[in-house]
């Protein structure tokens, strides 16, 4: 099962978050897969500073 | 190499598209879609597919209809471009990006009803709201005793507004 960090957003199947090591919740809503950081301005207004899936809203 | 869908990213204006999904599998597509990007090495920067925007999910990137419909071609569960003349800028999905709190239409007093879990279907008034667990406390009207139970905010649809005048 897909789980969401409650810190950065990022969806693992990890027990914490791989990325910055946050607590994770099974409670996360809508989906943003990041494929180029560097380029996209949607992951610029979010504050996304690496490509992966995200989650729009964590509980 | 030959994969590799190549696209003079000049020609084309950055924007935010639509694609139409089958409904329900908005978040299949998403991440297919994010990793066949990937791997042929197109131009979409980030695929969105919020919550509340069934059947479809929206892209980021150099709308070059051919090189995103050669992309899409095979993928299950798409049902193609939302092939529409005027861009989706970033302002208007702004609101996806940040949902506002699953609470935040419901005030003390409405009249709602149970859409899942043992209380489907059952009306009920609510009494108190947890913005920040986004749960509400109601009570049932058909309970011979009115006991309060708490539930999750999104298992609830707003029948009544509450009278304020």
């Amino acid at each position: 099962m897909m789980l969401a960090c409650k810190k950065c957003m990022m969806l693992t199947e990890q027990e914490s978050c791989p990325s910055c090591g946050g607590e994770v919740s099974k409670e996360w809503q809508g989906m943003i897969v990041i494929v180029d950081h560097t380029q996209s301005e949607v992951a610029r207004h979010m504050g996304i500073k690496g490509n992966g899936k995200y989650a729009l809203k964590v509980r | 190499m030959e994969d590799e869908i190549f696209v003079e990213e000049g020609s084309f204006p950055r924007t935010i598209f639509a694609i139409k999904t089958a409904l329900g599998h908005e978040k299949t597509v998403a991440e297919n879609l994010g990793l066949k990007a990937k791997r042929k090495n197109s131009p979409i920067f980030a695929i969105i597919a919020p919550t509340k925007l069934r059947g479809y999910v929206l892209v980021e990137g150099i709308k070059n209809i051919k090189a995103i419909e050669e992309l899409l071609k095979g993928m299950q569960y798409v049902r193609g471009i939302v092939d529409s003349e005027r861009d989706i800028e970033l302002k208007e999905i702004e609101h996806y990006l940040a949902p506002k709190p699953i609470v935040a239409d419901i005030t003390e007093g409405d009249i709602v009803e149970i859409i899942n879990g043992p209380f489907k279907g059952e009306k009920a008034r609510v009494r108190q709201i947890d913005t920040s667990k986004e749960e509400i406390t109601v009570e049932l009207f058909e309970a011979m005793v009115s006991i309060p139970v708490t539930i999750k905010g999104d298992s609830v649809r707003v029948i009544e507004k509450e009278d304020r005048h």
